[in-house]
């Protein structure tokens, strides 16, 4: 749509673990199974979807913190899944960051936070004195308003609440100068007045440090907030990838319009009765099939035999044979009344 | 008319003994709960409103006590119960479901004996009876009767939360409490519980009070919401009243902090600053140090839980209506 | 509870909450001390030379000598308080060397996990398997002579493998929790990310586990005394009862040889056994407290 380069590509993506069930048997997760969208510079992509959909394996791949079982990871048009030089691999750790989700088990409970952050800016500028690296501490904790930074040095991360310890977090990620940050969740263990203004300074950082944003999250409305563009995942691929408000507006994967109708929202006019089943998608049975199709109420005989492939649709991109035929998105009409139909839920 | 009262609450106040001194974790908190209502008690983590639940059911446990206050449940004293009062209180008139109950099922038991243990300690009938019973119950919470066979660990977290509602409803209490019960759960299926909550409720009868930090959820579901800070009730109101009309600083501060799904996309501000010490509290209102809109008095003077319309109480001293 | 304590400097909070709370802790720390004071000052303490053989064989306990006189004419007291010295210096030195094994090996293997991690566990495993007494029976007959440096050895690199195996597991469950990860998205490497994070966060099972080889390493010393592997020049408790068993003092109705030597040992194994336990008990209570190690 623009002339702005790409900073991450998923090209085709997979991860899957092995894990034995018997002595000479074993079963396949797909945790993550096909997945290729690309982030660009200075963009915040969200990706959403429910719990074990996959979307933290996402993060951690594009952290070099699981490997890839197939597939490629480009940032900045370089591969940076698969084994990578040691000083590829110090470059890499220059570029991508993480803020993750647990506030309290992501700072190490036995040091001080000026070490933690301390840490990062030695480890990127070799060779940096001591004085030097207090000084760009003092700036991060100023920078993340950790403000005066004095008050916050030489504490514990169990000195600090929730918040602040987020904040620590980001100080530490940006004390590398990343380009791009990943963000898993991080303010789902916040409360929500705290979590608003970590969202804020996210968005203001990215302002600051033109920074790049993967935004993993499970809550569609923060990822209104903080995005411009949605990833839909279920049960390891990506059902529908498109800009935030289409989506929003008009949802076209039968998933996205559940998921979408489900979520707490005291502006929607009606409450619908949704019966939806609450079967979780099977993630070791067989791949040739629409992993939604368990539950989806416009599902056909081909959707359990077949997977479906990418379509576009208008500027979307929907994984439904729903759309094999759509050219835009008023083509197909969707909208959550297939869910009102005689259905059992539960 | 006004509907019968099922529960009241007056002044409570409740406190934990720790190595400092005691903290205040809830203090003059009073509210009504009326026949067949859905009252919401929100607020974010620490600020009392577990500690409220557990108090009503007088399931409080350690260093925490009652420091003073009522609890009247049909007019009756909870905090006067004898030992056969509260054990018929609590299955028989109110029940409660917690966030973590469906990782409490006995995973050893199937989940129709664990149904039929809570019928038959409680009420003579037979065997057969309570069978019919328990796959009564389950039906009613949508789950297939077939399935009181099944073990807890058959189950999905949400079929599992299921059968824990099925349990909190089979001496079909008056009162139901709901203690963030659907917090670990994805949103789909909390969806589907908390809409089968509601049909049940106007099917049964029963009133609830229903906990959450979810703001957006409550607002949502709820008849009527109390908003709580620091241990203290700031703000109730019918819920319309309560997101078109917010009178404390804090609700509005709240309500900003929630990201809208459809409504105007704006940027919100959140509420800066942490809660007070409750084992010392400032003097005046908690919340002055955090509040836009803080004025000379606030810092002095305890504001009172006042009435400033329809069933709208309102705990600031200036309150911001209109 | 934390702000009236800010003054106090991080180690002094640990030293509190770890030992000065506990009553076990306290009771097993008075021990050690006091056998570690008698050992640093045994010639003080000591009335004769441990090796002095100027005494009447089998005297009894007098004024003169507290604990009677062995069959060599030595002063039985006298020994047990020089005996002190080896046999503590063993046990600690050897736990130390122990100690230092395990803790590698247990890092490595926990941290590394896949194949490195297995390959260790299952050496270990082979070790386990392996009567370890037996084999430092065959190994002490082979060598040529058993000073306290061999004994040392021995005993410290055969001892390792429980600990290994229960570091493993603690650093197993550490290296999931979520700063773990963080140090590798930083970019740090694996020695740094072992030592310097995932350590200090198992530092109280590290703890009582070195305590637990200490004690073992004494035992095991003294085993070895008493079955007449260990070097007959050195006066140890374990060498004591050795030699004791040797010269039929229980014929002599002679306990006033075997039983001083053999309490010492057992008292002071216990108090390493009750500061091991009283870690467990507290650490197992507040995994991930307040207080920072």
């Amino acid at each position: 749509m623009s002339e702005k380069n790409t900073a991450v590509k998923f090209d085709h993506v997979k991860k899957y673990f092995t894990k034995s069930t018997g002595l000479f048997s074993h079963s396949t997760l797909k945790a993550v199974d096909d997945i290729s969208f690309e982030i660009k510079e200075g963009e915040i992509l969200a990706v959403v979807g429910e719990s074990g959909c996959g979307k933290s394996t996402l993060a951690k791949m594009l952290c070099r913190l699981h490997d890839v079982t197939e597939g490629h990871i480009y940032v900045n048009g370089e591969e940076i899944s698969g084994k990578l030089s040691r000083k590829k691999e110090r470059e890499f750790r220059g570029k991508v960051q993480m803020i993750f989700q647990d506030p309290f088990g992501s700072l190490n409970p036995a040091h001080k936070v000026s070490y933690i952050v301390g840490r990062a800016v030695e480890l990127h500028n070799p060779g940096i004195s001591k004085k030097e690296v207090r000084r760009k501490v003092e700036e991060l904790f100023e920078t993340v308003g950790l403000t005066p930074p004095t008050d916050f040095m030489e504490k514990h991360p169990n000195q600090l609440s929730g918040g602040q310890r987020q904040r620590i977090v980001i100080a530490r990620a940006l004390a590398v100068e990343p380009s791009i940050m990943v963000a898993d969740e991080p303010t789902s263990m916040l409360d929500v007045s705290i979590g608003i203004e970590i969202m804020n300074l996210m968005m203001e950082l990215k302002e600051k440090k033109k920074l790049t944003y993967l935004y993993i999250t499970h809550n569609l409305a923060s990822a209104r907030y903080m995005a411009d563009r949605m990833v839909v995942i279920y049960a390891g691929n990506c059902v529908e990838e498109g800009e935030m408000e289409d989506v929003l507006l008009q949802p076209l994967h039968p998933y996205t319009i559940l998921l979408l109708n489900s979520t707490p929202e005291p502006f929607r006019e009606e409450q619908l009765e949704i019966h939806a089943s609450e079967d979780l998608p099977d993630l070791t049975g067989p791949m040739n099939l629409c992993p939604f199709s368990s539950r989806c109420p416009k599902a056909s005989e081909r959707c359990r035999t077949q997977k479906p492939p990418v379509y576009q649709v208008g500027r979307r991109k929907v994984k439904c044979f729903l759309y094999e035929n759509a050219q835009t998105e008023a083509d197909v009409k969707l909208d959550a009344g297939i869910y009102q139909e005689a259905g059992d839920a539960g | 008319m006004e509907k019968e009262i099922i529960l009241s609450v007056k002044d409570l106040c409740v406190e934990y003994q720790a190595d400092r001194g005691a903290v205040h974790a809830v203090s003059k908190v009073s509210f009504d709960i009326h026949k067949g209502e859905f009252f919401g008690l929100a607020g974010e983590s620490g600020c009392g409103k577990s500690t409220i639940a557990f108090s009503v059911m007088r399931l409080l446990k350690g260093a925490a006590r009652i420091a003073s206050g009522e609890i009247d449940f049909r007019g009756k004293n909870v905090l006067m119960f004898g030992k056969e009062d509260l054990r018929v209180f609590r299955w028989e008139k109110s029940s409660m479901v917690l966030q973590s109950a469906m990782n409490n099922l006995n995973p050893v038991v199937t989940i129709g004996s664990q149904l039929m243990d809570a019928i038959l300690a409680n009420e003579a009938v037979s065997k057969e009876e309570a069978v019919k019973r328990a796959q009564k119950l389950l039906t009613l919470v949508n789950i297939d009767a077939k399935r009181l066979k099944a073990y807890p660990h058959e189950l999905s977290g949400g079929m599992r939360q299921r059968v824990v509602i099925a349990m909190a409803l089979a001496l079909k209490p008056d009162l139901v409490i709901f203690d963030e019960p659907t917090t670990a759960l994805d949103v789909v299926v909390q969806y589907n519980i908390i809409r089968r909550i509601i049909q049940l409720k106007n099917e049964m009868g029963f009133a609830i009070l229903f906990i959450t930090h979810d703001l957006p959820l409550m607002l949502q579901m709820c008849d009527r919401i109390a908003i709580m800070y620091a241990g203290k009730m700031v703000e109730t109101a019918p819920v319309r009243e309560l997101m078109e009309q917010p009178a404390h600083p804090y609700t509005q501060g709240l309500l900003q902090s929630f990201p809208s799904l459809l409504g105007p996309k704006v940027k919100l501000k959140g509420i800066g600053g942490s809660v007070p010490d409750l084992i010392t509290p400032p003097p005046g209102c908690l919340f002055a140090d955090r509040c836009f809109a803080v004025r000379e008095d606030c810092r002095q003077k305890v504001p009172e839980f006042e009435k400033i319309g329809e069933g709208h109480y309102c705990a600031c001293c200036h309150k911001l209506r209109g | 509870m934390k702000k009236e304590k800010k003054q106090k400097s991080d180690s002094y909070l640990v030293l509190e909450k770890y030992l000065l709370k506990n009553t076990k802790a306290k009771a097993g720390i008075a021990i050690l001390l006091f056998f570690t004071l008698v050992a640093v000052f045994a010639p003080v303490i000591a009335p004769y030379e441990a090796t002095q053989m100027d005494f009447i064989p089998w005297e009894k306990p007098s004024a003169e000598h507290l604990l009677g006189v062995n069959s060599y004419g030595q002063d039985v007291f006298s020994q047990v308080v020089y005996g002190a010295r080896v046999t503590i210096s063993v046990g600690i030195l050897a736990g130390l060397l122990t100690s230092f094994i395990g803790i590698f090996v247990g890092l490595l293997a926990g941290y590394k996990g896949g194949r490195t991690g297995e390959i260790l566990m299952r050496i270990v495993d082979v070790f386990l398997v392996i009567p370890t007494l037996a084999f430092m029976i065959i190994l002490a007959a082979f060598l040529p002579s058993m000073g306290i440096v061999n004994l040392i050895v021995i005993i410290g690199a055969l001892n390792w493998l429980w600990m290994a195996r229960s570091i493993r597991s603690q650093t197993l469950s550490e290296a999931r929790r979520e700063y773990v990860d963080a140090a590798k998205a930083q970019g740090m490497g694996t020695v740094e990310i072992m030592f310097k994070e995932i350590l200090p966060n198992i530092i109280p099972v590290v703890t009582a586990n070195m305590v637990m080889v200490v004690t073992q390493a004494m035992l095991t010393e003294a085993t070895l005394s008493f079955l007449g592997l260990g070097d007959p020049s050195l006066i140890s408790w374990g060498q004591m009862l050795s030699v004791s068993f040797d010269n039929n003092a229980i014929l002599y109705n002679a306990w006033y040889w075997m039983l001083p030597p053999g309490f010492c040992i057992a008292t002071l194994g216990f108090s390493f056994m009750l500061i091991g336990n009283s870690f467990l008990d507290i650490y197992a209570n507040d995994r991930g407290g307040a207080v920072s190690l």
